[in-house]
């Protein structure tokens, strides 16, 4: 299974990558939404999990295109983001986020959410 | 290393790189820029320390950036002005996140109320009330943020992926509960097949709480001929027998599809399970499938109809298994199973995402350090190679000559290009300077503003990492010395903002760093004055302008503590000369009474490799840095004489440059004064001396070993090297050798 992870921080990144590839995920990476694009252009995945606040293009833009390229209506895509506030876990869902992960992530907790919207 | 030790030194690089990225935005936003890309990058850089912070369990750390997070947010979204007063509070800020930073990365802890005025300030400002004491409103936000933000140590050294990942890992709810019968009613609307949600994988959780017996409501399901690919006609009626299962787990279930359909979930009473409707099961799979990859729906449509055709699971009413091995059981799922094109995609991957441009790639230092070693040792053996072809082989074997050619340029290349992986960008140490600068005015009450230039310029790591000190000596020098009171500059006729220029560039092989004021100038008479008080000179010793100056770095000498109003330092600028020699750079000043200082760092390009001058002294090869050299002169025609004190001098060109014989010095036998040579060297500040040297045997490169690290320290002599032939050669130290006969000459 494929993962495409997409965040500014690469912290956040190699946790990710750490926990991810862990439990058996390949693991792609981009650092905005610009990028996450790119990569979906020319690499298939099974689920992304992005970051909201990001340079160049936002979580909440990413979404949108994603899903307006009409290409990838049923990939799953994870928000992941600090903001616990309702108001961008909801631009996101209506974006067509199709779930959600709060950082700090427990390594356990995002595979589960992984396995909510994955097959 | 554990992993966490790499996550945290990732996060650490991540952070100087963030904080040095809020030092420019604030720069540029101080200069009038109020583009809200700078506060949206500020934003996001405070935002990205929080997060990694709440991942390591930095509580103070995270607790502060959150309440700098918010005061962000009420300036991003225009609820607050971004006015000076603001933007000093936001300045002050990025130093105290530094300071935590900084503390976590130490292990230490700067106590709770640390920065608890400037969140009394972010509480006041966001709130729109006064904070009545700083401490008050410091608690206050932290209990706020108690509510809103909980951070999570991440644990990493979880169970591997299989068990997480397998049908057991909600075998044990978190939540205890009374064993109960829940119904549950499923209507998705079509927002939550847009957003990629899938009603399969709910139901396969929802199984995995306990037992579930799952009904599709078929009924609104048209006529084929009516039916809409994109449409939305299913729904389910679920009976859950779970011992552990509550409303609050079940609603979880749903958390990511609430709002995008109808749910009910009521508790029943306790009784035996519904058995299942035969069919259902393959009629859920089937009306599912077509929704779950709509770009298929035209072929998902054809094995609809044959799904509905097809033999149905029978359920084991006694022990059902898990939902998902029934799903197992139906396949094929059009939408499950990967098509052919998707694989050869999958295949072709690698490449395509190599073509896909990483720019940079993270190396850990060791390894390029191994590297920059090996091609030390490459040039020494080259060297070597080149030293033993003697006029007789080099007439027989022209080919090897050749190749021996190419193999020098080769490895020059080759080492020119390490040298620039290991090089950076000044950057990372000027960054640090604007704080500085900030807190040295508010402790001396005067007003001043830094200005950088040449942040790019790059110099080799290690000399970089040997920068930050010296640097910050001589900007405290500046600052306390040089830039005068606003009253006193007013009274001079000069703006009151007194300024400070730090500015790097390269100037051949080596990096000039300048720090520049515009203050009141070296007070001359009082350096003289402590000078000869301090037996730095002698008491009738005279000196140019320049010779003053230059004795602020003298060892010994410290006007610090005297004309300081900052105390507590208790080092001078003697330490700034001695880091800069350290790392074979020179440091000079000059400076003009009322216009201002300006001091100069000549640092090496790279630290590993010097080119040198290979000279004898008695028996024995000594290296001269090439770099330091001006001249050489054969003795016989050189123009000696002596002075009044009995030193001997060298005459050239009308100047008077003091004479260091090498042999004397390192008490070697010397050969007859007629056949040595002069080698005319320029040390620190400009100022020359002449080495008498016997013989010059001629020039190369050569890889320096420290003479600290493997022997001791010696006068005169600044490392030692290897040659071509594997004997060892001593670097002769310009200035030491020079300082050393001034002090000499002097007392």
């Amino acid at each position: 299974m494929r993962v495409l992870t997409v965040d500014d921080s690469r912290t956040i990144l190699a946790m990710l990558h750490h926990t991810l590839s862990n439990a058996g995920f390949e693991v792609l990476q981009a650092e905005d939404g610009q990028k996450g694009l790119d990569v979906l252009s020319h690499e298939n995945v099974d689920v992304v999990i992005t970051d909201i606040n990001m340079p160049v293009m936002d979580g909440i833009e990413f979404i949108k295109q994603v899903r307006a390229s009409g290409a990838h209506n049923s990939l799953p895509i994870l928000i992941l983001t600090t903001e616990t506030s309702q108001d961008k876990r909801d631009q996101g869902r209506a974006a067509g986020g199709t779930g959600w992960i709060v950082k700090p992530f427990d390594p356990e907790k995002l595979i589960s959410v992984i396995h909510r919207v994955v097959h | 290393m554990s992993d966490l030790d790499d996550f945290k030194a990732t996060y650490f690089d991540e952070c100087s790189e963030l904080l040095l990225e809020l030092e420019e935005q604030f720069a540029a936003i101080q200069a009038g820029d109020r583009s809200p890309d700078r506060l949206n990058a500020v934003f996001r850089a405070i935002h990205s320390i929080k997060g990694g912070g709440g991942a390591f369990g930095f509580t103070e750390l995270v607790a502060f950036a959150h309440a700098y997070e918010t005061l962000l947010d009420h300036v991003r979204d225009g609820r607050l002005q971004l006015t000076p007063s603001v933007t000093t509070l936001c300045i002050r800020a990025n130093d105290i996140v530094a300071d935590f930073v900084s503390a976590a990365k130490a292990g230490k802890s700067l106590g709770g109320n640390y920065g608890g005025v400037e969140r009394a300030q972010f509480d006041a400002l966001t709130t729109g009330h006064a904070a009545e004491t700083a401490g008050a409103a410091a608690d206050e936000s932290l209990e706020d943020f108690d509510i809103d933000f909980t951070p999570v140590a991440v644990n990493l050294d979880t169970a591997p992926a299989a068990d997480v990942a397998g049908e057991d890992s909600f075998a044990q709810p978190p939540l205890a509960a009374e064993r109960g019968h829940w119904e549950i009613h499923f209507t998705p609307h079509s927002e939550l097949y847009a957003r990629a949600n899938d009603p399969l994988l709910l139901l396969r959780e929802l199984a995995s709480l306990g037992e579930l017996n799952v009904v599709a409501k078929l009924k609104e399901i048209p006529p084929l001929a009516d039916f809409e690919p994109f449409g939305v006609y299913c729904s389910w009626e679920l009976t859950l027998v779970s011992p552990t299962a509550t409303a609050e787990t079940i609603g979880e279930v749903f958390e990511f599809v609430e709002g995008n359909c109808d749910l009910t979930i009521m508790p029943l009473a306790p009784r035996g399970a519904k058995p299942a409707e035969a069919n259902s099961l393959a009629e859920l799979a089937a009306m599912v499938t077509p929704k779950a990859d709509p770009d298929d729906a035209m072929p998902g449509f054809e094995a609809l109809a044959n799904e509905l055709k097809q033999e149905t699971v029978k359920r084991a009413p006694a022990a059902p298994p898990p939902v998902p091995k029934l799903l197992a059981g139906l396949a094929p799922v059009p939408a499950a199973a990967p098509p052919a094109e998707d694989a050869d995609d999958r295949r072709a991957g690698p490449e395509d995402r190599r073509g896909a441009g990483i720019q940079s790639i993270r190396v850990d230092l060791d390894k390029v350090d191994r590297v920059v070693n090996m091609v030390g040792e490459l040039v020494i053996t080259q060297s070597m190679l080149t030293q033993q072809m003697d006029d007789m082989l080099k007439a027989r074997y022209q080919e090897l000559v050749r190749g021996l050619e190419v193999l020098a340029q080769t490895t020059r290349g080759l080492q020119d290009a390490v040298m620039a992986i290991r090089a950076q960008p000044v950057k990372s140490v000027f960054s640090r300077m604007p704080r500085l600068v900030r807190e040295l005015a508010q402790k001396t009450g005067k007003q001043i503003r830094l200005e950088t230039i040449g942040e790019a310029t790059e110099i080799d790591k290690t000399v970089i990492e040997q920068l930050s000190d010296p640097l910050t000596h001589m900007i405290r020098n500046s600052a306390d010395h040089g830039i005068e009171t606003p009253e006193k500059r007013k009274a001079a006729g000069k703006p009151e903002i007194g300024t400070i220029r730090l500015s790097a560039e390269q100037a051949g092989g080596n990096i000039l760093i300048m720090v520049e004021d515009d203050g009141a100038g070296i007070n001359r008479e009082r350096v003289l004055e402590v000078a000869r008080q301090r037996m730095v000179i002698g008491p009738d010793q005279q000196l140019t302008e320049e010779q003053i100056d230059n004795l602020i770095f003298a060892p010994g000498f410290s006007t610090a503590s005297e004309v300081s109003d900052i105390s507590g330092r208790g080092v001078g600028m003697d330490v700034v000369l001695s880091n800069i020699k350290k790392i074979g750079g020179s440091v000079n000043v000059r400076s003009r009474t009322g216009q201002g200082t300006r001091m100069t760092l000549r640092l090496p390009l790279t630290l590993a490799v010097l080119d040198v001058m290979l000279v004898k002294v008695g028996p024995a090869p000594y290296v001269v840095p090439l770099s330091s050299i001006v001249e050489t002169i054969q003795c016989a025609r050189a123009d000696f004489g002596r002075t009044p004190s009995g030193g001997k001098v060298l005459r050239v060109r009308g100047e008077y440059v003091q004479v260091v014989d090498l042999s004397e010095r390192f008490e070697m036998s010397a050969r007859e004064m007629a056949n040595r040579f002069v080698v005319l060297c320029e040390a620190e500040g400009g100022n020359k001396v002449a080495l008498v040297v016997d013989d010059i045997i001629g020039q190369q490169q050569v890889v320096i070993k420290s003479l600290e690290e493997n022997f001791e320290h010696v006068d005169g002599i600044a490392g030692g090297t290897i040659l071509g032939d594997g004997n060892v050669a001593l670097i002769v130290d310009v200035q030491g050798l020079k300082s050393h006969e001034f002090h000499r000459n002097a007392a």
